[in-house]
Formats: structure tokens, C-alpha cells, sequence
């Protein structure tokens, strides 16, 4: 088996240490970057101030005023080459999340189905029967990067991006799937919609997924399912 | 208790509720957000003896018109907006006692672009989101309602706003002058390789003017384009704040508190964190250029600024060349103390050893003696 190449720790800032595991989208490479996050999300580290997730890295952010760059270079190599040999994840759950897949909110269908030769139908059940990863999240609060969409489904981004993409939409482009969690400007392919809320400023736990979370997506047909289950989303975060 | 203590009769320009940020957060990507100039949104809090952490209106080049609902106390730092308190010119960095029903209103923008203010009792009340009190524009979220203030607003203070324990600016203290600024000083960016050596000299070299196209977000620079050897695309990777980002157009835009927390633009460089305070006093259509330091000599700059802070809450005099001395060991800076545990500065020696350039030192850490040829900084 091909051995994988040792982690890179890269200056970003003068306040935070860039650890690179690898430069592709690829679940194995991912895992490790999963690894490092749950790791420093169940540790208080003292001196690290937050870290963001990418498809292969962990970007830490350090108090500079408290530790020196060299020093935080030797404590987070300690960390990665001595205590994440059991490439733990923890806390990884699976969500299913219900989407209607109609014209009305799924913008691209029409293009998406022109431009991979694939009916409505199929499209739908590419997009269904896969699980797929969290692999990060970013662009706005509570946005899912998930990968491994089948090839098929394989679209280019917009060639101009929407101002306005609605709340809710699923996209597509690339190898990737993604869940807009508020209104947002947005180049991606918007296939549906769900009604499930994906971020919620006021909750303790602000997003409904994290990276490391296994996500199927399920077909729901009517728009009366639709509100039934965006009401009884309303209510929950009313408590 | 929670207080009434301004009304909002005109907003201004774009005045939002911010404290140090929302930290915690970012991998679940929500942005930091926070004072743009940190530094002074401490000042501000200090000065009236509130926490550094408490939340203060950032005031963008047009300031509002507020009106006291209670007596407090209230301190402005950062740039000169021309505040006036019921038609009176009042100075920034110190405190300054406000009566009830008392107008704080704003004129011309003289120097720098973002005025900080601070009321006594702990500052402003909003509801902590996330652990902060920030306004993130784009999300709707923090600080007052998730916008920046509008007509009619009134805003409360967190706790009693009599009798705070002010401080005053330490004698040493000089009041910055923003239209000085020209040159911000740079780290390599995770990206750098991406780009030859002479392309990264070409950033350094050049000019670069802030462009309209600018906010809390990032500030887009106009100057030359910088070119990647390839591509300057990459698999979304985080932001810091300060990163200096390439568009696929040659494009160079700095990343700043509202910034989204991942990317795929390769990042050339980033400002150093000192020097992001002193960005924030920047406008559309000032020019600066960029200088490439050390990382250990970013945390030196952050250090300086430190000083100030312990400084203002010690009630101790503020000299910025304290920090000259130091011993680097294998790129780690120390600081220097002597036997009792006092900070051993250049005024420490007597006019003997300050006459030469050369001295020998001798340096105890733990058992071991190193003995050292230490030159003697004059500056």
C-alpha cells in the first residue's frame, strides 16, 4: 500500500498554523483532517483561540501573545504525529435529510438534466442513493461541503452566480452536494430544497451538521410535506 | 441592571455593536467578526473600566447623532470623526462624563475611518450570540438585531452605569496620526510558493490603493496584478484574518473580521495582526504598500501594543522602545528580567556600557550558564 505523505505545517498568519495532510479531495486524507478536529474540539487547549476545517487541512489559530510560533509549531506536531494514531472521529452521526426535488425550487433540474443526458427521475436517485461525508464546512454559517456525488451528476458551477439563492436550496457542481443554510449569493447547481433549518444562531449548537457527519438525502413529493415539516422545524427552535 | 442609555436620532454612516469576536465557531463556518481596529475597541473599554471584552459601537467615517438616556461615562478612541457633545468639540482617549439627555453627534472625518465608543457599565446590551456580541452583517446575526443602528434605536448598558473605575492614557502616550500610515507589514501566505519570488516582489514593491469595493469583509486593492505560476485555485482551505488573497483576475483582495471562514483563492501573504488596527483607519483611496517581516518580528509589534494596554490599566508610564531588548535563542524570542523578576531594558545599563556597541552577557537559563557577545541597540 502507497504510504501516505507526512503532514505539512504551513505559516498562514503570524497567529495561526496551516496543517496540510494532503492537496486533493479524497475521504482517506479527509479522515485524518476529522481526526485533528475532533481532537482539538474535545481538548482545551489553552493558547489555541478556534480552528477552521478544509477537505485537507486544519487551519489553528493561536494567542501569539502567549506562545511564540515556534513553540505552537512543536506542540501541534506533538499533537498530530503522537496523538491522533487512532485517527478518531467522534461524535459522528448520520442525518437524513428530506428534499423536494420539484421545479419550483429546483432552479437547474432542466439544465442539470440537459446537460448529463439524465431524466428527472434518475438525477433524483443518483442524488438519494449515496451517503455522503461532511468533509468541511464554510462559505456561511452551517454550509456542508459533502463529497462523493456520483460522476454522473458531475455539472460545472454557473457560469453567473445567483445574487440570491433561497434558504434551503441543494446544489450541486463538481463531485460535491451542498445545503445553502441561509440566503445567500451562490453559483451551485440548486437541484431541491429542504425544509430542515441547518443553522440556527441562537442554539447552543448553532448547526444542525458538523464535519465528520454522514448525511442521505430522501425524496419528499409534495409541498404539503414540505411546510408540515418547516412548521414543526419553526417550533423547535422556538423552545 | 440592565439600563437604557442611548437613543439613536441619526445612524450615521454604518455604526454596528462589536466586541473581540465570536470565537469557537469557525469550523462549523461562522465567521470571527469583531472590532476591526481591536485595539482601540480595548482602549475604549479600558478607559472607562469596563472588560476589554465588552461590546462597543464601531462608528464607520459618519458618525451618528446620539442621545443620553442616562448619565455615564463614555470614552472615543480611534479616528477623529469631530464628536461633538452638545456642540463641543471633546478629545478621544479619555473619559468623559456625560449628564443625562447630553447629544454626542459627529462632523467631518479628519483622521482615520472608525471611531470607537465605550460606556461605562460594561457596555452595551445585546444578546450574546455564539458567545459574542458582534454584528455579522451578512448572516443578520449579533449585535443589535444583526444590522448596523438606525433611527430610533435605544441601546442598554449591561450593568450600573455610575461611578466606573476610568483610567487614563499613560504620560508617553502619543495620539496616533492615521494619515501616516503608508506601509503594513506582511507574513508569507500559506500560498506563497504558488507564486515566484520576483511576482512576490512585485507585491512589495508596489503601491496598492484601497478601492470602493471595500467593507468589513475584506478591503479589494487596485495596483498590479498579481500572477500565480499556474493556478491560483485551491480545495477550500480557512481564512485568517489578514490574508492576502488572489482572485483569478490578478485581483488582491486583505480578508478581514467578517471575512468567510474557508476559500479557494490562493493567499499570498497575510498582515501581520498589529498592523490589521492599524488597516481598519484606512479608507477607500488611501495608498499603502507592503513590507515583509519575520513572524517573531509580527509578535514583537503585537508586544508593543501590549504594552500600552498594561500601561493604561497599571497606571505606569508607556515607552515603546522597552521592547528593543531582547535574546532570540534558535528564532524564540525571550524576554529579558532581571534577578528580582523587573524587565531589564537599555535604561538599565549604566553611561559606561551604553557607550559601547558590544558588551559581554552572561544568560542563566535554569542550570545552564551561556555567556554572550550581546550588541547594544542605540535606538
Amino acid at each position: 500500500m502507497r504510504k501516505m505523505s507526512e503532514p505539512q505545517y504551513v505559516l498562514s498568519s503570524d497567529d495561526s498554523i496551516l496543517v496540510k495532510f494532503g492537496e486533493e479531495i479524497d475521504s482517506k486524507i479527509n479522515s485524518k483532517v476529522l481526526s485533528l478536529s475532533s481532537y482539538l474540539t474535545n481538548h482545551q487547549i489553552p493558547e489555541i483561540k478556534d480552528f477552521t476545517v478544509g477537505y485537507s487541512t486544519v487551519l489553528i489559530f493561536y494567542d501569539s501573545l502567549k506562545i511564540s510560533h515556534h513553540l505552537f509549531l512543536q506542540k501541534i506536531k506533538e499533537i498530530v504525529t503522537k496523538r491522533l494514531k487512532k485517527n478518531k472521529i467522534s461524535d459522528q452521526k448520520i442525518v437524513e435529510i428530506p428534499v423536494l426535488y420539484s421545479k419550483e425550487f429546483g432552479l437547474d433540474l432542466d439544465s442539470v438534466a440537459n446537460q448529463t443526458g439524465l431524466a428527472l427521475e434518475e438525477i433524483i436517485d443518483l442524488h438519494t442513493s449515496k451517503e455522503y461525508i461532511v468533509y468541511t464546512m464554510g462559505f456561511s454559517p452551517g454550509f456542508p461541503y459533502l463529497g462523493g456525488l456520483d460522476s454522473k451528476l458531475d455539472v460545472p458551477r454557473l457560469k453567473k452566480p445567483r445574487i440570491k439563492v433561497e434558504k434551503g436550496s441543494v446544489g450541486i457542481t463538481g463531485n460535491q452536494t451542498g445545503i445553502y443554510p441561509i440566503e445567500s449569493p451562490g453559483g451551485w447547481n440548486i437541484i431541491g430544497r429542504t425544509p430542515l433549518e441547518l443553522f440556527n444562531s441562537t442554539s447552543d449548537s448553532p448547526t444542525l451538521l458538523k464535519p465528520g457527519d454522514k448525511v442521505k438525502f430522501f425524496e419528499i413529493t409534495t409541498l404539503d410535506e414540505f411546510d408540515q415539516i418547516n412548521h414543526l422545524e419553526g417550533k423547535n427552535f422556538k423552545k | 441592571m440592565s439600563t437604557p442609555v442611548i437613543k439613536v436620532d441619526y445612524p450615521g454612516l454604518m455604526t454596528t455593536v462589536q466586541d473581540l469576536g465570536r470565537y469557537g465557531f469557525q469550523s462549523l463556518g461562522v465567521p470571527a467578526s469583531g472590532a476591526l481596529d481591536l485595539f482601540q475597541s480595548r482602549l475604549a473599554n479600558i478607559l472607562v473600566g469596563n472588560f476589554e471584552t465588552d461590546a462597543v459601537l464601531e462608528i464607520t467615517i459618519l458618525g451618528p447623532k446620539l442621545v443620553f438616556l442616562e448619565s455615564v461615562v463614555i470614552a472615543l478612541t480611534g479616528a477623529d470623526l469631530t464628536a461633538n457633545l452638545d456642540g463641543e468639540y471633546i478629545p478621544r482617549w479619555e473619559p468623559i462624563k456625560v449628564e443625562k439627555g447630553s447629544e454626542l453627534s459627529f462632523g467631518e472625518c479628519r483622521n482615520g475611518a472608525r471611531a470607537y465608543l465605550s460606556v461605562s457599565g460594561n457596555g452595551f446590551d445585546v444578546p450574546l450570540v455564539m458567545g459574542s456580541r458582534s454584528t455579522y452583517l451578512q448572516g443578520n446575526f449579533g449585535g443589535y438585531d444583526g444590522r448596523s443602528l438606525q433611527k430610533e434605536d435605544v441601546l442598554n448598558s449591561v450593568s450600573d452605569t455610575h461611578k466606573p473605575e476610568t483610567k487614563m492614557m499613560p504620560s508617553g502616550f502619543v495620539q496616533p496620526d492615521y494619515s501616516e500610515i503608508k506601509k503594513i507589514r506582511i507574513v508569507p501566505g500559506a500560498q506563497n510558493q504558488k507564486f515566484t519570488p520576483s511576482e512576490f516582489q512585485n507585491l512589495t514593491s508596489s503601491t496598492y490603493k484601497i478601492s470602493n469595493d471595500s467593507d468589513r469583509i475584506g478591503y479589494k486593492l487596485e495596483g498590479p496584478y498579481i500572477q500565480p505560476i499556474d493556478s491560483v485555485d485551491i480545495i477550500s482551505e480557512g481564512n485568517p484574518a489578514g490574508a492576502i488573497q488572489v482572485s483569478g483576475d490578478g485581483v488582491i483582495t486583505i480578508l478581514l473580521s467578517d471575512r468567510g471562514t474557508t476559500g479557494g483563492y490562493s493567499k499570498i501573504a497575510s498582515v501581520i495582526n498589529s498592523d490589521l488596527n492599524l488597516l481598519a483607519q484606512l479608507m477607500p483611496g488611501d495608498s499603502i504598500s507592503f513590507v515583509l517581516v519575520s513572524v517573531d518580528e509580527a509578535r514583537n509589534a503585537l508586544m508593543i501594543q501590549e504594552k500600552l494596554i498594561h500601561a493604561v490599566l497599571n497606571g505606569t508610564d508607556f515607552n515603546e522602545n522597552q521592547n528593543k531588548n531582547r535574546i532570540t535563542i534558535d528564532g524564540v524570542s525571550l524576554e529579558v528580567v532581571d534577578e528580582s523578576g523587573e524587565i531589564f531594558s537599555y535604561s538599565s545599563f549604566n553611561d559606561e556600557v551604553k557607550a559601547k556597541s558590544q558588551v559581554s552577557a552572561e544568560v542563566n537559563v535554569g542550570e545552564q550558564v551561556f555567556n554572550l557577545d550581546a550588541e547594544i541597540d542605540n535606538n
